[in-house]
């Protein structure tokens, strides 16, 4: 991680370009969104259907409440899901019966990234930090889906086993089987001066200016290795949170306004037409890696003086949600109806947004209020694009079409 | 008279390529690799040299390797996992083996699609083929027909009785494609109608709330029969999902199970389903009946040619600026027996396709949609630059640019076909650093071994030459010339000789000098787009 001392030594010397306090605070605001990927089931931690006739539920649990109130559905099998809602409650809203209207996972997972079926719409990560492309890293993703849009050059990939850093130090080609080396500091210099002299003489267009850009990127995050570690020892069984960790540095950093991460519960994701039961562990994990990486971000500084998750809002999402009853599998089918976790930063908390009706279909509220109101909206894809949009202060894309934002949920 | 009219369409806002830039980006996307010097000699020569030159791109063999490439970008099989893994076959248990695997599964029905393209089949086939395509380690875990000795990727025949439906029939395709014990194969059933027929009930607006309560499972399933809501889809995918029943699984992770065909389970999609095998209306008997049905559907052809001009064009068709240039492409396609590959010619003529810069008349639409300029994509970069200087980038079995758990894949702008769905078409910092260590890795190959010789890279200079030198210049301008298919001018070519002994003060040796040089020409925006 990168010290206090070591961050302000670095920006003084220009390297980097801190965000917060070096503008306006709602534009300056970073972001971390986690997709549960597969689809979870939000009546094992979300919304109360405890008892309910036809509808199959953890038979273990009961209701609790978490700090400043927020209720849960508390488990002993999920002890990690008390303690998140216990020592982060007061910062989280739940937005419960949210409309993916989308069944199977790539075109719903769409539609909650985008609320847009056409391939050119970038998702709302990349669309933010499209609006940070003065940063070094804008977008880092760590894992999981990106729909980039015409926002590719704001993307960097740190890799599945962390080839990011293996590129930028040239360790990349010590396993290649043809014997190949890369070039040393000073003949990598050289030629990238060359090259960056070589593009501004070319006809300007978008490709050239983004060629230069990236050129100036790596010469950053290169330079800035030695303060900045990227590097991890990845393996199978690391954590969501400990994969983090070179992102959360990067954001931690001023050189990264968004950071993206699949998370797959315990295995290979959460969609379970089968062993429904299964959802409890992967919850298990999901919050055990929330508090880690909330811990995590308390722990570090922001840039205007208190701790990041001061200055980060985090969603934490799935691309659908599962149906009320159990199939003959075992398992719960697709449903277009789901919950999103919004966390921190900018997030009026302790809040229960929303409400799913006696048939487990998201019920329409009052987007100021956030409470139910029949003549309000279904809260959908494009209200929590809207809402993020608004958060992070930046302009609604033309896929939203114009839907407003959840203001209940902003502090 | 009618490719006249493709080639010839008023589109003044777009300033075509020149003639050696066009044969260079007609190269790549025909062949994934950059043209030779000759080629680009003849062309600028005479620019009709054009014509001829591509109708033998058509017949290389490269095209065939390249259109694998092409339909591994939609048809998003290239995935790196499975219901099951490597080590389940005893003699594939090596972590040399893993990504072979991975690959070929993916790569089969891409194999097929490729081979009836690159034969001039009719597209039909895709559909009809009662053949396959395996290469010695599909055939060493799949029920296929094996000549003992044969290598590399051939066509075969699947010996288990299973229909034989082209791409239908393939293990690869319904490896990668899934269903659930509840699915019933319709999530199968929908990649066929978006894949085949460009129709994808995934993106169909449904009304969810008009729904009646799904309270139970007896509700859902009456629900799918009866509420309109509900009928506008299901009433045509479950009859084509009722169809695949052969390759349904009663355990997830037996490798006979999934390797096998079952015809004893095809009675089960009608029962299960409650509905007769059929295609959009169409009563069809089984899986072969469903592939000749999906070949007479009209959207099957619009389908092929819509995803062949995306593919060169390399932006999403609108249904309704490109209708005349699709209705001309359908000509095309009539004409010629359903023959993609006169489809693919006639898409190179096209202003679209030719497009280098705009004119000053193009309007905010054109500049925001036509892509003038493209990216060298992962699979491009590797073919051109180990036919430029021999170099693979591979390690414990893993070829780097074409994987993503070892390698580079999505990071270098590519398509992994789950998280990463469409190509990157603008340099990141990502693909920046994937494209440097490319360059230095090949750089160092070429200077390792013997690059003064003849037919050598650097044939025709030697450890002496120097910047100014005529031996050493005339290199300099033919890499430039083969490379970016541009003649450098003398600027250019003073700093590359300024980068060359800027480089060669650093250690006193000719040697690096190169290698860097060498490393900047693959790593030049001019190398890197076309």
């Amino acid at each position: 991680m990168l010290s206090r001392r070591q961050l302000l030594a670095a920006a003084s010397a220009g390297l980097m370009l801190p965000l917060i306090g070096n503008g306006s605070g709602t534009t300056k605001r970073r972001l971390l969104v986690i997709y549960a990927m597969g689809g979870w089931d939000p009546t094992w931690v979300f919304t109360d259907v405890l008892g309910h006739p036809s509808f199959f539920y953890d038979q273990s649990a009961q209701m609790a409440e978490g700090q400043a109130g927020l209720p849960f559905v508390d488990s002993p099998d999920r002890p990690a899901v008390r303690t998140f809602f216990e020592r982060f409650g007061a910062k989280t809203s739940l937005i419960n019966g949210m409309r993916v209207p989308g069944l199977t996972h790539p075109a719903a997972l769409k539609l909650l990234m985008t609320d847009s079926n056409a391939p050119s719409a970038p998702d709302w990560a990349s669309l933010i930090a499209a609006h940070a492309s003065e940063l070094e890293l804008p977008l880092v993703v760590s894992s999981g889906p990106i729909f980039p849009g015409p926002h590719g050059a704001q993307i960097t990939r740190l890799g599945q086993s962390g080839q990011l850093v293996k590129l930028l130090d040239g360790t990349a080609l010590a396993g290649s089987a043809l014997a190949a080396e890369p070039l040393d500091v000073s003949a990598s210099d050289a030629v990238d001066a060359y090259l960056s002299e070589r593009a501004s003489q070319l006809p300007e267009s978008a490709f050239t200016q983004d060629y230069t850009r990236a050129l100036d990127r790596v010469a950053q995050l290169s330079r800035l290795q030695d303060q900045l570690d990227l590097s991890i020892e990845y393996d199978e069984d690391l954590s969501v949170a400990e994969r983090l960790r070179p992102a959360l540095d990067c954001m931690e950093a001023g050189l990264s306004r968004v950071v993206s991460t699949a998370h797959m519960g315990f295995r290979s994701g959460w969609d379970h037409h089968s062993g429904i039961e299964q959802q409890s562990g992967h919850y298990q994990i999901l919050f055990t890696d929330l508090v880690d990486i909330l811990d995590s971000m308390e722990r570090r500084p922001g840039l205007a003086g208190g701790s990041l998750l001061d200055e980060t809002a985090v969603l934490v999402c799935s691309e659908m949600g599962r149906a009320p009853i159990v199939n003959g599998a075992g398992g719960k089918d697709h449903w277009v109806f789901t919950t999103a976790m919004l966390i921190g930063s900018g997030v009026q908390g302790g809040q229960v947004i929303g409400s799913y009706n006696a048939d487990f279909e998201g019920q329409a509220i009052d987007l100021r209020t956030g409470l139910v109101d029949a003549q309000g909206s279904l809260f959908d894809s494009g209200h929590l694009g809207a809402t993020l949009c608004e958060l992070m202060g930046v302009p609604q894309p033309a896929q939203i079409n114009g839907k407003a934002p959840l203001e209940a949920i902003l502090s | 008279m009618l490719w006249a009219w493709l080639a010839c369409a008023p589109e003044p806002d777009l300033v075509p390529l020149d003639s050696p830039r066009l044969l260079r980006r007609v190269s790549l996307d025909l062949r994934g690799m950059l043209p030779s010097q000759a080629e680009l000699d003849a062309v600028e020569k005479d620019p009709k040299a054009l014509n001829g030159i591509r109708a033998d791109y058509l017949e290389d063999p490269a095209f065939q390797e390249r259109l694998v490439q092409i339909f591994a970008e939609r048809w998003h099989t290239r995935v790196e996992s499975y219901y099951i893994f490597h080590t389940e076959f005893q003699h594939l248990d090596s972590p040399e083996m893993e990504h072979p695997f991975e690959a070929s599964i993916g790569e089969e029905p891409l194999r097929l699609l490729a081979h009836v393209v690159a034969q001039d089949r009719p597209w039909g086939e895709v559909v009809h083929a009662d053949y396959s395509f395996a290469n010695p380690l599909l055939a060493s875990i799949w029920p296929l027909a094996w000549e003992e000795g044969d290598v590399g990727w051939q066509k075969t025949y699947y010996t288990d009785g299973r229909p034989t439906a082209g791409v239908l029939s393939s293990n690869g395709l319904w490896w990668r494609y899934q269903t659930t014990l509840t699915g019933n194969n319709r999530g199968r059933a929908n990649a066929i109608a978006r894949l085949l027929v460009c129709d994808d009930y995934a993106t169909r607006q449904v009304d969810f709330e008009n729904l009646p309560p799904l309270s139970d499972e007896a509700a859902l399933e009456a629900a799918i029969k009866n509420v309109p809501t509900c009928t506008s889809c299901h009433a045509t995918l479950d009859p084509i999902a009722s169809t695949l029943f052969g390759f349904w699984l009663s355990v997830q992770d037996s490798a006979t199970e999934l390797s096998t065909y079952h015809t004893e389970r095809e009675a089960m999609g009608p029962l299960l389903l409650e509905v007769e095998p059929a295609w959009f209306g169409t009563p069809v008997r089984d899986l072969e009946g469903l592939g000749h049905a999906i070949s007479q559907d009209p959207r099957f052809s619009q389908c092929a040619i819509q995803s062949m001009a995306e593919a060169t064009w390399r932006r999403p068709v609108d249904p309704v600026q490109d209708l005349p240039r699709m209705q001309a492409l359908q000509q095309v396609y009539g004409a010629h027996n359903g023959q993609l590959k006169q489809v693919i010619l006639a898409l190179t003529q096209t202003p679209e396709y030719q497009a280098g810069a705009f004119g000053v008349g193009a309007t905010d639409q054109q500049r925001e949609t036509e892509r003038t300029t493209r990216m060298l994509t992962p699979a491009q970069l590797t073919v051109s630059i180990e036919d430029l200087t021999g170099f693979v980038w591979m390690d414990t079995g893993f070829d780097q640019l074409d994987n993503d758990k070892l390698g580079f894949r999505t990071m270098a702008g590519g398509v992994d076909g789950v998280n990463t769905t469409v190509p990157l078409h603008t340099p990141s910092l990502s693909t920046t650093l994937v494209a440097q260590r490319l360059a230095e890795g090949a750089a160092f190959h070429v200077m390792t071994g013997e690059p003064f010789a003849l037919g050598g890279l650097l044939e025709g200079a030697d450890l002496a030459s120097r910047p100014g030198d005529r031996d050493f210049d005339a290199v300099l301008e033919r890499l430039v010339w083969r490379t970016q298919g541009v003649r450098p001018d003398k600027e250019q070519l003073q700093d590359l000789g300024t980068l060359w002994l800027d480089l060669r003060a650093l250690d006193g040796t000719s040697t690096l000098a190169w290698q860097g040089t060498l490393s900047a020409l693959m790593r030049d925006p001019a190398f890197l787009s076309y």
